[in-house]
């Protein structure tokens, strides 16, 4: 049964001269798990919340969007609040009260339930997520991850039909957002919810989608199964082809006809490729890096919060290499942060010594800047122009930096105003107007999308060959093998080893790429998309 | 759990303190005055411990002296004259004792309120409050529910400011930064009050008829304790009105004295004022009983 | 409901009970039943108001933003804990009163009091200080509100400064005379008066200083969020 229909839907924002949606036409069944993608402005977030009767944007609409059998504007108010539920993307402002036993309750209050029907079904949810432990919890205290999971469990308490997420998953770490997006594929399995999404990481919703419906300025371009998108990605925009899976990259670039969509069967693909065939080369060599002196000297670095508290850093070491990009990963509370923390001068050190461009740290203030995980905490002026004239930089560097950063048509625009990209350009933009030696990255790629990851890496590149050293703390796997020059893994407050990023993800078992994964059995060292590619070439010729 | 009083139903907590700041305000007798200060401070060491100790003797008491104090100076009432005054007016025996009596007064309520603010949390309160005003009680949940988010924001912006290199010597300077690192927390808490106004509005807030959910329910232990209270009250109050309680200090000190009807009542007083304390007792012995038999 | 026929309503219903009070007081015997009556006199003026915000059944938006307001209100009391009469959460109530409206400067200035109590701890002052913060607001609001003199730096710290003194600091004050006064003479009442003065004047100098540095930009943000929400 089509649960959704959108009849020549076309919409435009007042003011605005140019639609937003040009005549959208799609169905969505009922149970299905749809995912949304393109480009950032491209009309997502508008044509999603054209399916919430409450979120309908104000401006010229025509066309029909059909809920059900009826027009979804004639839809009853409660109908509407509890049949379709809306998930969006920052875990903390969609969150009303204080406690999470209330946050679950507080659709139903709206409902008018009565407090013995509320207990049941709160008590539900909370059983059915595992939230039993927090109930009583003040969501201050949440992580990101958790904070989510409350947000989707208290839209699911209202029982709803369909649940539509926008970008749910762009502000957690890579391990929250697999655990979120398990959980909305759990519920679309076992419950028959209809799952609408729009999402970066396809690599995990793409084996879970039943569709993929691809959008470019306004329009709807690509509505198919995830199967048969794979065999047309070859004719696509390059930021579709960006977006997908690793396996589908490789396989697009190579031969035709449909793709493996995970990394299990791109592996078995692969195989069969060079199936009988003698491998002439089977390694690709590490990028060369010179090392003239060292940026960050680390020796023996020990910290711990509180007297009695234990260490979270313990007898750390490690250099980097001046002009170098270096990437530090690891898994959550490794003490990353922390690390990030101390090198910026905001923590100090229990015991051992930093010497920063050969002098300690303390002299060394200005030539070390750190961009904060959020960025919005750097913002404080009405516009873009007057954010960067706090740094008080001269106009030269400024229109230097404004080239580099690609902000020129920002100038004017509050900084709230712009969108999580720019807004993360905006931000590095301000870092640069110190001019700073050194550059402290904290999970800069949260919250952007594929197209954007690869013009933030030519900005990094461009400061690399400034000689500006740039120190990341990321989980973003994928963006530290392409970027990185270095890598090292802290693990209970320790660096575990520094390699160059080929060595180092080859190196590791899982925590590596997808195209390292799927082409270890074969390939040695290959860690990004290129060097698959790049071997099989070579091999196939 | 500080004490099982707070484990009471928030109607129980309600009537309870209701009870004995009014009691405190409405019995100004000595003796009563006494049993309240006694039983407030004990229970109010109870659930703070040492640390009220010391409020006591640091700010409590010298609350008292000082009320009783401005009053003996200030008031000049009373027929005992003790001495003249530098500026002519007396000192009298009444404005000291009712000075004192009145700073008890204003301990005692304070100190009521600390167990107050110990044992009614906001969930109680919003329960009590939250049926009739639904709009209001949800207004005060999102305010404790925005504040420790700002006061976290702020942090991150000082320390963003200071990480990119903004944060500059000086006093002047120092105030500078602050502000705009405020003025940077409000933009921020407005921008995103936006998205929170459509979670609201996305998950049904608007609809007729809001009810306000609350997890408390009346237990076997809670009636009886309301059915205590009651008889207790009106104890109490037949005391009162029936004459047995008259304390005036104005201009003459005139107190009842110690009659069976007085002590019978006051013997009823302490027993409502020790009601929490008695309470943790009970519950005490019955786990140690529960406790030694398995 | 118009905000001033609340205001009316809210007014003439606490002189009914001031009244009331006064003759009971003939028929009851000394001073201890002022306190009670005291806080249910203002109990019922505020009750006008939230029976009103209860029956208007306020938008998601507006909720939003007065919970906001209030919520910076709170965490600015709560930063400068350690200077006590630096005390931003007035200028914050006033800003919200001159550009969201009496009524919403009102419920903001009760909202912001009692919840910051639940960080400092309440007393039978709460009562009283939600009124008169309450009344700081909506007075505010009443003059400033929809008017051209709102963008007027120097009058909007100076009128907020001398209200925040005088209808704060006079209201609060009743809760320390009927507190701590035994016989209600002048001098004593004025005794008591004065040992508050200090600790008002700085209230209401450093409200009018924070109104007169932040006032302007602080009322800017308000008004870029009302045309992003197309609200009021």
């Amino acid at each position: 049964m089509e649960q959704i229909i959108c009849k020549n839907l076309s919409f435009s924002y007042p003011l605005s001269d140019s639609n937003t949606l040009e005549s959208i036409n799609f169905s969505i069944k009922k149970g299905e798990f749809v995912v949304l993608c393109g480009k950032s402005g491209c009309g997502k977030t508008t044509l999603l919340r054209h399916l919430k009767k409450e979120l309908t944007p104000a401006g010229k609409r025509s066309g029909e969007v059909i809920f059900n059998g009826a027009e979804i504007s004639t839809l009853g108010d409660r109908d509407a609040a509890s049949k379709i539920g809306f998930v969006m993307q920052n875990p903390e402002s969609q969150i009303v009260t204080d406690k999470v036993w209330h946050e679950l309750a507080f659709g139903l209050e709206n409902l008018g339930e009565d407090t013995a029907s509320i207990r049941l079904k709160t008590a539900e949810m909370a059983t059915y997520f595992g939230m039993q432990d927090m109930f009583d919890q003040k969501i201050s205290e949440l992580s990101g991850g958790k904070k989510q999971m409350l947000n989707l469990a208290s839209v699911m308490v209202m029982n709803p039909e369909i649940i539509i997420f926008d970008e749910p998953t762009s502000q957690l770490d890579p391990i929250a957002a697999g655990n979120f997006l398990t959980a909305v594929s759990k519920i679309n399995r076992e419950l028959g919810i209809t799952v609408v999404m729009t999402e970066h990481r396809l690599e995990e919703v793409f084996s879970c989608a039943d569709r993929v419906i691809v959008m470019d300025s306004g329009r709807i371009t690509i509505d198919c199964t995830p199967d048969e998108l794979s065999e047309k990605i070859s004719g696509t925009d390059e930021f579709v082809k960006l977006a997908m899976p690793a396996s589908i990259r490789i396989h697009s670039q190579l031969s035709k006809g449909k793709s493996p969509l995970t990394v299990n069967s791109g592996a078995k693909w692969l195989s069969s490729l060079f199936e009988e065939k003698k491998l002439e080369t089977t390694r690709i060599e590490p990028k060369e890096f010179e090392i003239k002196s060292n940026a960050i000297e680390i020796k023996n670095v020990f910290f711990r919060y509180e007297k009695n508290s234990t260490d979270i850093i313990k007898n750390l070491s490690l250099d980097v290499p001046e002009g170098s990009i270096f990437a530090v990963m690891g898994g959550n509370a490794a003490g990353k942060s922390t690390l990030l923390k101390i090198l910026s001068g905001a923590l100090k050190p229990v015991s051992g010594k930093i010497k920063i461009f050969g002098e300690n740290i303390k002299k060394s203030g200005a030539s070390v800047v750190a961009m904060p995980q959020s960025v919005e905490a750097l913002f404080t002026r009405k516009t873009v122009r007057e954010e960067l004239a706090e740094m008080k930089a001269s106009a030269e560097k400024t229109e230097e930096v404004i080239i580099l950063t690609r902000i020129a048509g920002l100038l004017d625009r509050h900084p709230y105003d712009v969108s999580g990209g720019e807004m993360q350009r905006v931000a590095l933009a301000k870092l640069l107007l110190k001019d700073p030696g050194i550059l402290l990255l904290d999970e800069p790629t949260k919250g952007m999308d594929a197209e954007f990851k690869t013009v933030f890496a030519e900005i990094l590149y461009k400061l690399k060959s400034k000689g500006k050293t740039v120190v990341m703390v990321s989980h973003d796997i994928e963006f530290c093998s392409v970027c990185a020059d270095f890598c090292t893994m802290i693990f209970d407050g320790a660096a575990a080893c520094v390699r160059d990023s080929n060595s180092f993800f080859a190196g590791n078992k899982f925590y590596t790429t997808s195209a390292n994964r799927l082409s270890r059995h074969i390939f040695e060292n290959c860690v990004t998309d290129k060097d698959v590619i790049e071997l099989c070439k070579k091999n196939l010729k | 759990m500080k004490s099982a009083f707070c484990r009471c139903h928030p109607a129980v907590n309600l009537i309870f303190f209701g009870g004995v700041i009014v009691f405190a305000m409405l019995l100004n007798h000595p003796l009563f005055l006494g049993i309240s200060m006694l039983s407030s401070l004990a229970y109010a060491v109870k659930l703070k411990g040492k640390p009220m100790l010391k409020t006591f003797f640091l700010f409590l008491f010298p609350l008292l002296i000082g009320v009783t104090l401005i009053n003996a100076l200030t008031a000049h009432y009373g027929v005992t004259k003790l001495c003249t005054l530098w500026d002519g007016n007396s000192l009298t025996l009444e404005s000291i004792v009712y000075g004192a009596v009145t700073g008890a007064l204003v301990v005692i309520t304070i100190t009521w309120f600390m167990c107050w603010n110990e044992v009614v949390t906001e969930d109680k309160f919003m329960h009590l409050f939250g049926k009739r005003m639904p709009h209001l009680a949800l207004l005060v949940l999102m305010v404790l529910r925005f504040v420790p988010l700002y006061i976290n924001q702020l942090k991150e912006v000082m320390d963003a400011r200071k990480n990119a290199g903004l944060e500059s010597e000086g006093k002047f300077a120092k105030i500078k930064n602050a502000c705009h690192a405020v003025s940077g927390v409000v933009t921020w808490a407005l921008e995103h009050s936006i998205e929170t106004a459509d979670s609201m509005k996305s998950r049904g807030y608007g609809l007729k008829g809001r009810t306000s959910y609350s997890r408390f329910t009346l237990s076997p232990a809670d009636i009886t304790m309301v059915a205590a209270m009651i008889i207790l009250i009106t104890v109490i109050a037949a005391g009162k009105i029936f004459g047995s309680i008259n304390a005036s200090y104005n201009p003459v000190i005139r107190l009842s004295g110690a009659t069976p009807l007085l002590i019978f009542t006051a013997a009823f007083y302490a027993f409502y004022c020790f009601l929490p304390i008695f309470f943790d007792i009970e519950e005490e012995i019955r786990w140690n009983r529960l406790y030694a038999k398995t | 409901m118009n905000v001033k026929k609340i205001a009316v309503i809210s007014v003439l219903l606490t002189a009914a009970l001031i009244a009331a009070a006064c003759i009971t007081s003939q028929f009851l015997s000394g001073k201890e039943f002022y306190y009670p009556m005291a806080m249910l006199i203002i109990v019922t003026a505020c009750v006008p108001f939230f029976i009103s915000f209860e029956k208007n059944r306020p938008s998601a938006r507006e909720l939003v933003v007065l919970a906001c307001m209030s919520a910076l209100a709170v965490a600015s009391r709560a930063a400068f804990y350690a200077l006590p009469t630096v005390k931003p959460l007035c200028a914050i109530v006033i800003i919200a009163a001159v550009s969201l409206g009496p009524q919403t400067g009102f419920i903001c200035g009760v909202l912001s009091m009692f919840a910051s109590n639940f960080i400092f701890g309440h007393g039978p002052w709460t009562v009283f200080q939600m009124l008169g913060m309450g009344a700081v607001g909506l007075i505010m609001g009443l003059i400033f509100y929809g008017r051209k003199i709102r963008s007027s730096r120097i009058l909007l710290a100076v009128i907020g400064g001398i209200i925040s003194f005088a209808v704060y600091g006079l209201i609060v004050d009743i809760s320390s005379v009927l507190m701590m006064s035994t016989d209600f003479s002048l001098s004593q009442i004025l005794t008591i008066y004065a040992s508050g003065l200090g600790y008002n004047l700085s209230h209401g100098i450093t409200t009018a200083a924070i109104l007169l540095v932040a006032g302007q930009i602080f009322i800017e943000k308000l008004d870029r969020i009302k045309i992003k929400f197309g609200m009021f």
